[in-house]
């Protein structure tokens, strides 16, 4: 129990990354970024390759700055060329599949066994110390925390007000002589590194990295953001950022317990469309009902 | 000083719904006028401040602020200068974000990456309490929460917390109950008069049009039919107002009835 619990950890806390990104593209942008499953594999593609030619440190940093460039690209269409977002995002999306594959250069798969990674790399630091053996919490549990400050610091500047405010009002943003381009530009590039610092910490702490490492990523964010959003309704920003990780753990928490229930593996990605159509669904739903059953009684009588 | 040079806007040119929204229009607004505007629906008031905001840009003719040319500018860059209020009075406000959020995006007091400080949050409350209308008290309310009354004096204190060169009122009061329609109008009136800005208010309140600011102008069909100031305003009434339009244009104003009414 012990090591499903710790893996749960570990994965819900890598995946917050992720969630968080979306956090600044989905929720303050109000842009539903479908790069998001390519960014990903970005992240861990170029992570993995740097990590073997440059070592860990340096692969973070190199993770962080393509995911940047993939989210500068994406908004870039969206905002210099008039593409919808949506169709910027698949087609950046598409457009990575093959970026990603030339990255690793042109293998489907990398395996990182023998390569130093950030968990190595602690897990050698951490030798004899009580927290041996528990490097990719650690690990992770520190890149979230940062993460989070980092955006409870942003959001709360300047800067980061008129990125909420581009997702909440944009003509409002407009008349107060703050470009909504621009704001979506930086907000993107954020969300993107996010991304991709989340998809090499996952290729290095499962020591490998294939084409299909962010597939359903997206949804299964979205999915630990609404799960978030329910328990943390509002309140102050750091409490909706902490309720988005707090989201991403416990999405893995039911995935696990359902697996543990013998759901197989392969229904995750069935399980988190369904948790996110749901969360998008009931509150529309709840709206609808009462007029529903006021039309059926309305049809009876006459 | 603001000054449209020959101005003109069609819609849909060379198709049959081509409409004309500004007609070779001139109008210099001289530092510290207040004028309001007045005509028919469609007859351009909104169009016009649409091209002076930068959300049209005109098909001829420029449009000069204090000397520089901004007949191409973003509305980005324009709203720099040029502060504005519409009728719908949450189109002003973010709210998703607090009244102290929205009025520091508004202030832009120091670096972007500056967060609100206590001495902001101090001068914001400061500000709020001058509009008498309680927001001194909500610093930390979102603005969706806010009355529609409210929400337009915080959007009118967001316009001009950096006093603007220009002042666009777009029928901001229109949408508002009486009641916070006139609260709304007299801080209108006292922030415009006490910053002495330069002020152009589109108002369907004929009675509002003649007591407020010092020169009324009217719009039909994209042209200025009138455009009255000092001793022949002053003795101008309402009904002189809407006998002079049927008699320039030929047709009754479409809510003639309404106005009178006020």
């Amino acid at each position: 129990m012990s090591n499903l619990l710790s893996s749960v950890i570990e994965l819900g806390l890598i995946n917050a990354l992720t969630v968080l990104a979306l956090f600044v593209s989905y929720r303050v942008l109000d842009i539903c970024d479908l790069s998001t499953d390519g960014c990903f594999t970005l992240g861990g593609a170029v992570g993995a390759v740097v990590a073997i030619s440059f070592g860990p440190c340096l692969s973070l940093l190199a993770a962080v700055g393509a995911g940047m460039l993939c989210g500068l690209v994406t908004s870039l269409l969206q905002t210099k060329l008039g593409v919808n977002s949506l169709l910027a995002g698949i087609a950046v999306n598409t457009a990575l599949y093959s970026v990603n594959i030339a990255v690793m250069k042109g293998s489907a798969l990398i395996n990182l066994n023998k390569v130093t990674t950030v968990f190595s790399l602690t897990r050698q630091a951490l030798i004899n110390t009580p927290l041996a053996g528990c490097q990719t919490i650690i690990v992770a549990l520190i890149t979230v925390i940062l993460a989070v400050a980092f955006l409870n610091f942003f959001l709360r500047t300047r800067l980061g007000l008129a990125l909420r405010a581009t997702g909440d009002n944009h003509q409002m943003v407009e008349n107060s002589s703050i470009d909504p381009h621009r704001m979506k530009i930086i907000g993107l590039i954020i969300s993107g590194g996010l991304t991709a610092l989340s998809g090499c910490l996952l290729a290095q702490s499962q020591k490998s990295v294939n084409i299909d490492i962010g597939s359903g990523i997206l949804t299964v964010a979205l999915a630990s953001l609404l799960i978030g959003r329910i328990f943390f309704p509002r309140g102050k920003l750091i409490v909706q950022l902490v309720g988005s990780v707090a989201g991403s753990l416990l999405f893995r928490f039911i995935y696990a317990l359902a697996l543990k229930l013998n759901m197989p593996a392969y229904m995750l990605k069935l399980v988190s469309s369904s948790i996110v159509l749901l969360a998008i669904s009931l509150p529309y739903l709840q709206t609808q009902y009462p007029l529903f059953i006021r039309r059926l009684r309305q049809n009876r009588r006459a | 000083m603001l000054e449209l040079r020959h101005i003109t806007k069609i819609f849909n040119p060379h198709t049959v719904n081509e409409k004309i929204g500004i007609n070779d229009l001139s109008l210099t607004v001289n530092d510290g006028e207040f004028i309001t505007i007045i005509g028919s629906n469609g007859s351009g008031k909104s169009t016009l401040f649409n091209l002076i905001g930068g959300t049209l840009i005109s098909d001829s003719g420029d449009i000069f602020l204090d000397g520089n040319n901004i007949t191409l500018q973003k509305p980005c860059l324009r709203s720099r200068s040029i502060g504005r209020l519409f009728q719908d009075p949450m189109a002003g406000t973010a709210p998703d974000m607090t009244v102290a959020e929205n009025l520091a995006l508004a202030a832009k007091s120091g670096g972007w990456l500056k967060t609100i400080s206590r001495s902001d949050r101090q001068f914001f409350r400061q500000k709020l309490s001058q509009l008498e209308m309680g927001l001194e008290d909500c610093l930390d309310q979102p603005v969706g929460l806010l009355s529609g009354g409210q929400r337009q004096a915080l959007s009118l204190m967001m316009a001009t917390v950096n006093p603007p060169r220009v002042l666009l009122l777009d029928e901001h009061t229109a949408a508002l109950d009486p009641s916070s329609g006139a609260k709304v109008l007299e801080i209108t009136e006292k922030i415009v008069t006490s910053q002495h800005l330069s002020c152009l208010m589109v108002t369907h309140n004929m009675a509002d049009a003649l007591k407020m600011g010092g020169r009324t102008i009217m719009l039909d069909r994209g042209k200025i039919i009138m455009d009255i100031s000092g001793k022949e305003r002053a003795q101008a009434s309402v009904s002189s107002l809407v006998e002079r339009f049927r008699s320039t244009s030929g047709k009754m104003l479409d809510d003639d009835e309404l106005m009178l009414n006020n």
